[in-house]
């Protein structure tokens, strides 16, 4: 269809309408509520703005085109401004698309086409129709097969790879180039031709999304509201609140009976582990990961269904976490953080934060290898590499610090609450201590071959890596309580930080280790990494270790 | 605890510890190394010029919002010396904040271009080391304020791909250096 001008779906005009309503909805209810106290002005105000929208809407439709045209995707739009846009084709890195129920009902979807630059998607078509949307994915793919060169034959071949599961050792390596030239810059995909086979790695079946929803406890959110309305409840509130109460069935007996608070905890506790079970399942509803060539695909939800496409040469940092009683259940979650705008923190749209921070919503611990081979077919969750433990006085700086607070806190808490306040200090000293001592015993930080990696957390497991063509700078920060310690943190900044909510950052390292590390990781991701700084950190401790015994109780090693 | 060790997973616990016989402690682990290279001595007076703009009218507004006190007070006498004291302590502060503090933070303020990247290391009370790997170098700008054009000084601003050190920036070289520098950067970036 080259040089075949497209247009929007004529539904793109109700979408619009629907869009600009969604966004001034709470202008609107104001509105609403003026009108309906007799502000008639306020109506009419309401039906022309709504009538423009739907005017902007209307021509929106109608300005709105699209072509595919000597290896370019043409985006012209606009009436008295007027845009026009051209996008290689050969860069276009993914086209991702979301259709919530309306969408479905009409067959279309919004549409995005990424290239790796910027904050923002190249292109947003809303809405296409289904066909469309295929139409353009198969001719963007066609046509990157004729830019591409010899490469595609390479990709071709590895289309035939059957069903699941991938053999990681047949995945081939495409990562070699990726030293050369800034890897954030990404470079074009290596197209695959459409008729390319995608290879189903994942899929996660209804009851492990409702077993993992239920344990995420996202409800505990929660709990503040609870309290609200508790101490709302406590008060008597205002003259039409205590009116409206009158007419109530006389209940304050029951507020005296024990039985009603635990029958009300049992209540919401059953309530926040359903709301997030179901929140888990309707989100992940039908989640399928599939691979063709270099792409990885993404698509899930019941309701929003959402489908995005991640080059793996776009991946920086790949995380794995879980909290404790996923880890009883041996369930885990992998997120990955990429370069270019999408699923960066301020851009949450749907696609970018399924994609990225919700890579792998759920898998079994075991799977884990697997689906980061897919990731980089040298990429393993990390038994490999050299964990080492942060300073020895970790332990001892963390307990200070917590005990000190505890006491702060205790101290407030018997201010507030009378003398049985104060015997609350000791719990919370106890409950300092053992957070210390079991949030020091949770730092590990390695510096592999390929990659460094830090793995931290008490509740919430974290374990990021990232590998060195993904370091873009590494920074020492010795504050002056770090002085005092003779302590230093290592910070290694990548090009995509957000959506794994856990970075490279590591605390509490002796002063020496962590310069030495920084150094480490700088001449590594170089590609320099030679001479002294080559040998491990630990053989380099050892060494030292004769010359001055100036030594430290250290924690005690994990049962 | 052994079905924890046998977990396939991230998070093995049996993470090698530290050799239990030595941690030793040098000194200062951020103790300049022999090859870093000090900014333009320029950078002192520039500072000292742009730290007087900002702490001068600050302190004469302060002293000057002070005048009242000895007015409000019913011991005028007592009011008087609070506000001498008010006085002698903004100068004590001015100085050290235009004499000491430019000085200080010079000293402590070096860079060195090597094999591995580029290294900045800065800071009195909170120090910073800051390592770019060469390749990582998207583009170098040399960047002159009004200030810095009369001392004959110049920025150097290393932007990255990164997050949160997106560009890292080394004050007060001379002109010459910082084209140099900036040359050198991009040029070595191309290996």
């Amino acid at each position: 269809m080259s040089g075949d001008v497209r247009r929007l779906h004529p539904s793109s005009i109700l979408f619009g309408l629907l869009r600009t309503i969604k966004q001034f909805l709470f202008a609107l209810l104001v509105t609403i509520f003026l009108a309906s106290s007799g502000n008639q002005w306020a109506l009419l105000g309401t039906a022309i703005a709504l009538g423009f929208s739907g005017i902007k809407s209307v021509f929106d439709y109608i300005t709105v085109r699209y072509q595919i045209r000597d290896g370019d995707l043409i985006v012209d739009e606009g009436l008295i401004f007027k845009r026009h846009r051209t996008v290689p084709v050969e860069r276009i890195q993914n086209i991702d698309h979301l259709q919530n129920p309306i969408h479905r009902f009409f067959d279309v979807a919004e549409v995005r086409v990424e290239t790796a630059s910027g904050k923002d998607p190249e292109a947003v078509l809303r809405v296409l129709s289904m066909t469309d949307l295929q139409r353009l994915q198969e001719n963007i793919f066609s046509q990157q097969s004729v830019c591409g060169d010899e490469k595609i034959v390479a990709v071709a071949d590895e289309g035939i790879v059957g069903p699941k599961p991938v053999d990681p050792v047949q995945s081939p390596t495409t990562q070699e180039g990726s030293t050369e030239g800034n890897p954030a810059e990404g470079k074009p995909i290596q197209a695959q031709p459409a008729q390319a086979q995608p290879t189903q790695v994942y899929e996660i079946p209804l009851s492990m999304l409702l077993k993992y929803g239920a344990v995420s406890f996202r409800g505990l959110t929660l709990i503040p509201v609870v309290f609200g309305f508790y101490w709302q409840w406590q008060w008597s509130g205002p003259e039409s609140y205590r009116r409206f109460r009158g007419n109530l069935p006389d209940v304050s007996w029951l507020q005296t009976s024990w039985f009603v608070y635990i029958a009300a905890a049992l209540c919401f506790v059953l309530f926040v582990v359903l709301g997030s079970a179901g929140w888990f399942a309707i989100r992940f509803y039908g989640y399928r990961m599939t691979r063709s060539g270099d792409d990885i695909r993404v698509s899930c939800g019941l309701l929003t269904r959402v489908s995005a496409t991640i080059p793996r040469d776009k991946i920086q940092l790949v995380s794995v976490q879980s909290n404790l009683v996923a880890r009883w259940l041996g369930l885990a979650t992998i997120r990955i953080e990429t370069a270019g705008g999408a699923g960066t923190e301020n851009n949450k749209q749907a696609e970018g934060v399924l994609a990225r921070m919700w890579f792998v919503p759920v898998c079994r611990q075991s799977d884990v290898d697997r689906l980061l081979h897919e990731i980089r077919s040298d990429l393993s969750a990390g038994e490999d590499l050299p964990w080492q433990a942060t300073s020895p006085r970790t332990r001892r700086r963390l307990l200070r610090l917590y005990v000190a607070l505890a006491v702060l806190i205790g101290l407030i808490y018997g201010y507030l609450g009378g003398v049985g306040g104060y015997f609350a200090t000791p719990v919370f000293i106890g409950m300092g201590v053992w957070t210390a001592i079991r949030y020091s015993r949770s730092l590990r930080y390695a510096r592999g071959p390929d990659r460094v990696a830090y793995r931290s957390g008490l509740w919430i497991r974290r374990a990021s890596m990232l590998f060195y063509d993904r370091v873009q700078s590494v920074v020492v920060t010795q504050g002056i309580l770090d002085r005092r310690w003779n302590m230093a943190r290592v910070k290694v900044d990548s090009a995509g930080s957000g959506p794994a909510k856990h970075r490279i950052e590591v605390a509490y390292l002796d002063a020496d280790f962590a310069a030495h590390e920084a150094a480490a990781i700088c001449a590594s991701a170089t590609g320099m990494l030679t001479g002294d700084l080559k040998q491990s950190s630990e053989i380099k401790r050892r060494d030292d270790a004769g010359a001055a015994p100036k030594m430290l109780p250290r924690p005690v090693a994990r049962p | 605890m052994s079905d924890v060790a046998k977990a396939p997973v991230p998070f093995p616990d049996d993470a090698a510890p530290f050799p239990d016989d030595a941690v030793p402690f040098p000194d200062d682990a951020f103790a300049f190394p022999d090859d870093v290279i000090a900014v333009d001595p320029r950078h002192v007076t520039a500072q000292r010029c742009v730290m007087a703009m900002i702490v001068i009218p600050l302190g004469i507004g302060l002293c000057a919002s002070c005048l009242a006190i000895p007015f409000a007070m019913d011991s005028a006498v007592w009011g008087w010396i609070i506000l001498a004291a008010i006085v002698m302590l903004t100068v004590i502060v001015a100085a050290l904040l235009i004499g000491v503090f430019p000085r200080a933070d010079y000293r402590r303020y070096r860079y060195r271009l090597n094999d591995q990247g580029f290294e900045i290391r800065s800071g009195i009370f909170w120090r910073n080391i800051i390592l770019v790997p060469h390749e990582r170098v998207q583009h170098a700008d040399v960047t002159q304020g009004p200030l810095q054009r009369h001392f004959g000084l110049s920025n150097l601003t290393i932007h990255t791909a990164g997050t949160h050190n997106a560009t890292v920036v080394l004050e007060g070289l001379s002109e010459q250096v910082a084209q140099q520098l900036r040359d050198q950067l991009v040029g070595k970036r191309g290996r």
